[in-house]
């Protein structure tokens, strides 16, 4: 069962990225994105990530995504089909992608496999008071440091929407 | 379920959205495309800290979620007024630096 | 036998979610009525005759039902709706025109999932809980569930190909992104109250008498944000902006008719009964009486014959009507409060969620941590 729910949301994943590049409108690269995002959420669910998968569909699907068909929404942008069409740049995608891919196929034909670990039971009920415990003594610099980034860049974002409306 | 096969994925996610950053010339979707990579870069910290029954992989996710959330306001702060400047989000369009 | 359980109680779940939307219809249409003087939907049902004797006793409840409006509401508005034209602008994708009003629905009645609705009581030796899944985020999942909510009024914003739906889309995502902020904050007061994230915990914990409103000095703050901020998520009541229709029409809704429409307007409904319940939840102690305890256990209450009828299942039978009054009551308040209040002007409504609501909880936040921190030594 797990198995199959695994395919079936690795599957719309994929297929939901591809679906980012190839859709014309921006809208809808949006809306397949938001399903990618969710589906990673799923597979979060399925690795017993249950806190982070909840994060991601909160912040990731519910805010950030939001914050971009809003921005679409609000410039009104068209849906002109708008393609690089260099030979260098077409080149440049098959040189990272050619390699990557026949590494992984390589490894995953060669039988090399690495099975879950059984996870103590313990572990998984208290994910959330884990996570919050690691946050809050091995990473309290670090929290600390993402919270005056995060404030920094909002008041950033702020100046440069702003600033530029009054010029015009 | 493998860690292989999840490899497999998040680094496919990956290549695409690498991908859709260099070929697509729509600002927007290129800033979608970073969201995808750093989607995929969060399944596989969240893989490995399954793997290795350590959490401290999911702890690196939430601090890649608030940087995501930074680069997109900053970004589409960026996007807004390049867009009120030149009146397009096509990158051919914004070559006011090339000779 | 567990997936016996499982089905039925599903079924039972989405069963409760579809009335208590239509209770909620029916509510908006009598109260409205009451404050406007008005007498309401009293006709559909009413004027039936028969010579039938046999079907004298059918007509008396019609009869009745449809002076009090419940035909009106939950039959003849449905029917209509149904029959009439699926109507699709011009110059939009039919897919995502008819996705959106899914969309609106789908997470809100995901969200009651979560939820327990009745005490936890065993059948032939089965436990049976009273909430579909039992999460250890719980909590968190009726927030990103809340946040989903969002995608099916920016599209149905953006496929109506209609300035007025278009703005009313705009409107609705923003002071949804805005208000779920205070909502967020109200949330780790939630959690910092109770130490957990799992509903069941929540409301085990308050059982007795210990309700959340009691809990700190400070709950009935968080009460009142929590509740102002369901009323802007659900936008109702004076957080109407979206749907405005002095100057928007119908906001986002605008080109729907029909069944879609019908489907819009149920999702907002259950969205004030999921807000209703999770007030309930949080800060009333969901099934606890007060007064009196909830009969537990297997002992034997009345012999069916088939069957036991437990103490437990009496406990779970009461506790989910005292639940469900609790929750009526709030729609009622709700509904009330739509009707009483006029409509924020577009900048009231964003220093409202910015300006007071966001630094009011964020200092609840820490006020009630150094509560618990103080009254819980460990």
């Amino acid at each position: 069962m797990e198995t199959i729910i695994f395919y079936f949301l690795s599957g719309l994943c994929i297929a939901s990225a591809i679906s980012v590049l190839i859709f014309k409108n921006p809208i809808n690269s949006a809306l397949s994105l938001v399903v990618c995002m969710v589906g990673i959420a799923g597979l979060f669910v399925l690795l017993d990530a249950h806190f982070i998968a909840m994060i991601q569909l909160a912040v990731y699907a519910g805010a950030i995504m939001v914050l971009v068909l809003f921005v679409i929404m609000l410039l009104n942008v068209g849906s002109g089909y708008e393609i690089h069409r260099s030979k260098f740049v077409w080149g440049l995608a098959t040189l990272v992608l050619l390699p990557v891919f026949t590494y992984l196929f390589w490894i995953q034909l060669s039988g090399i496999s690495i099975t879950s670990p059984t996870m103590q039971q313990e572990v998984l009920a208290g994910t959330v008071e884990r996570i919050g415990k690691l946050l809050f003594t091995k990473y309290i610099f670090t929290f600390e440091l993402a919270s005056v980034v995060i404030l920094s860049a909002l008041t950033g974002a702020v100046l440069i929407a702003k600033s530029n409306s009054k010029k015009h | 379920m493998n860690l292989n096969l999840l490899i497999l994925v998040s680094t496919t996610i990956f290549t695409l959205g690498a991908i859709g950053l260099v070929l697509r010339r729509n600002l927007i979707v290129s800033l979608m495309c970073i969201e995808l990579m750093l989607n995929a870069i969060n399944l596989l910290l969240v893989s490995f800290s399954h793997y290795n029954n350590n959490l401290d992989g999911q702890i690196l996710v939430i601090f890649v979620m608030v940087l995501a959330a930074c680069e997109v306001a900053v970004g589409l702060a960026l996007v807004i007024s390049i867009f009120k400047h030149f009146k397009s989000l096509d990158t051919k369009e914004i070559n006011n630096l090339r000779g | 036998m567990e997936y016996l359980i499982l089905f039925l109680k599903t079924a039972f779940v989405l069963q409760l979610v579809i009335l208590l939307a239509s209770t909620c219809t029916w509510f908006e249409r009598k109260v409205s009525a009451l404050i406007q003087d008005r007498v309401g939907a009293n006709r559909a049902g009413t004027f039936f005759t028969t010579k039938y004797i046999l079907l004298k006793p059918v007509f008396f409840v019609l009869k009745i039902l449809g002076i009090l409006g419940i035909v009106n509401t939950l039959f003849c508005d449905p029917v209509k709706a149904i029959f009439k034209e699926d109507f699709v602008p011009d110059g939009v994708s039919n897919f995502m025109h008819s996705l959106a009003p899914f969309l609106a629905v789908l997470p809100v009645f995901m969200a009651f999932a979560v939820i327990p609705i009745a005490p936890d009581f065993e059948v032939a030796g089965y436990l049976v809980t009273g909430q579909l899944a039992q999460l250890n985020v719980g909590v968190l999942f009726l927030f990103a569930m809340g946040s989903l909510a969002v995608y099916g009024v920016v599209i149905a914003g953006l496929t109506g190909n209609n300035k007025f739906s278009f703005l009313g889309g705009l409107r609705a995502s923003a002071q949804m992104i805005s208000y779920e902020l205070a909502m967020g904050v109200c949330f780790v007061i939630i959690a910092v109250t109770y130490q957990s994230l799992d509903f069941h915990t929540i409301i085990y914990a308050q059982q007795g008498g210990h309700w959340g409103i009691f809990s700190s000095p400070f709950a009935w703050i968080t009460m009142i944000i929590l509740f102002i901020v369901g009323m802007a998520e659900t936008k109702r009541g004076p957080f109407d902006m979206p749907e405005a229709e002095s100057e928007l029409v119908a906001g986002y809704f605008t080109e729907y008719s029909g069944m879609k429409f019908l489907l819009f307007w149920m999702g907002e409904f259950a969205e004030i009964a999921l807000f209703s319940l999770v007030l309930s939840v949080f800060f009333f102690g969901a099934w606890d009486p007060l007064i009196f305890d909830l009969p537990t256990g297997t002992g034997v209450f009345l012999n069916l014959g088939l069957f036991d009828f437990t103490d437990g299942m009496l406990g779970a039978l009461l506790g989910h009507i005292i639940l469900m009054s609790k929750v009526m009551f709030f729609c009622i308040l709700q509904v009330t409060i739509r009707w009483s209040l006029p409509r924020f002007r577009y900048d009231q409504l964003m220093d409202l969620g910015w300006k007071y609501l966001l630094p009011i909880s964020l200092v609840n936040l820490v006020l009630t941590a150094a509560w618990v921190l103080a009254t819980n030594p460990n």
